[in-house]
């Protein structure tokens, strides 16, 4: 009984070593498999996997974020200030009276 | 640790084994590296478009670095203006485009570094993610997309957020900024690595330490 817990911690310590791999996609289909079979089988590491999949996925997913309104409007100023106006806005500016949308929608309201 | 007990599903994660429909695989990561290389070369010969791209861009990681790994929203703006005009001087003298995505995130690091050591009342905790989100007092945030409009997975992702937050509180800083390249980003570990001056395993030792930290952290919701 004894030799058989010490063999599953074991297996245990070994899947956690490759867990990290396997949850990158880093591992061989071979490999993923047999993976797959001992979280099937046990419980404890199964959840660990499960758990460690979240935390991976949620840290993506805050990842995928995008600027405040605000700083991305002064980070187009930037670039503005820094390149220029483009073709657009000169052609834009060129034009007195003639800036922005509202100026657009009442040149179409005529 | 005990065994997972049934209950709703989560709506952060896949509910399959091996397939996560957010993963960013091997050639996600390289995609994404090759679209920063096409910017580089296109701005480099003139294309205004891509040149714009690429000043954006930068600002972009320049934000969220100062807000996420240094916790410094005050500190962006400064951040963000040094990263376009080292972006601008750069794009045009690159030799390896390829190179450009690792050279940035450097950049910034280094700046959001020296805006550090010129502070005299370091705190010694980080902002939280949860701080930033939007407010109608208009705090500095950043705007983290819901994945789904589901109300119910709307509300457990904002607080496995809330959670993910404090625990980047809690990491230290060189695991913090492993996780906000390697998961936030999506750097390549070997872009991590050139970034950070270490080596790819210190990079991956570095991230399973912090992924089973986080997993403790953000429990079992």
């Amino acid at each position: 009984m004894d030799g058989h817990l010490a063999q599953k911690r074991a297996d245990c310590q070994t899947l956690l070593e490759e867990l990290f791999g396997y949850l990158d996609g880093e591992l061989s289909a071979a490999r993923c498999r047999k993976i797959e079979r001992h979280l099937e089988a046990c419980p404890c590491c199964g959840y660990l996997a499960v758990r460690l999949r979240r935390a991976v996925a949620v840290c993506r997913s805050a990842g995928r974020s995008k600027l405040p309104a605000d700083v991305r409007r002064q980070a187009k100023a930037r670039i503005t200030e820094l390149l220029g106006p483009s073709a657009m806005e000169a052609r834009r500016a060129a034009r007195p009276g003639l800036t922005g949308p509202r100026a657009v929608s009442g040149r179409l309201q005529r | 640790m005990g065994a997972p007990q049934g209950g709703q599903a989560d709506p952060a994660v896949t509910k399959h084994p091996g397939v996560n429909p957010r993963k960013r695989t091997g050639p996600e990561r390289d995609e994404a590296q090759a679209e920063y290389a096409d910017l580089v070369r296109r701005a480099a010969t003139g294309d205004r478009d891509a040149m714009e791209a690429l000043l954006m861009r930068a600002q972009e990681v320049a934000y969220r670095f100062s807000v996420t790994v240094c916790g410094h929203a005050d500190d962006a703006e400064d951040v963000m203006q040094e990263a376009l005009i080292k972006t601008y001087r750069y794009a045009g003298r690159i030799r390896e485009p390829e190179a450009f995505r690792p050279w940035l995130y450097r950049t910034v690091r280094n700046a959001c570094l020296m805006r550090r050591r010129l502070r005299v009342d370091e705190p010694r905790t980080f902002a939280s993610l949860d701080d930033l989100m939007p407010t109608p007092d208009g705090v500095r945030s950043l705007e983290i997309q819901d994945p789904g409009k589901d109300p119910e997975a709307v509300v457990v992702n904002r607080r496995l957020r809330r959670r993910l937050a404090e625990a980047l509180q809690s990491l230290p800083p060189p695991h913090r900024i492993v996780v906000f390249l390697r998961e936030m980003e999506g750097l390549s570990t070997r872009e991590v690595a050139k970034v950070l001056g270490i080596s790819e395993a210190n990079v991956k030792t570095r991230l399973h330490r912090a992924r089973l930290f986080l997993q403790q952290r953000l429990g079992d919701e």
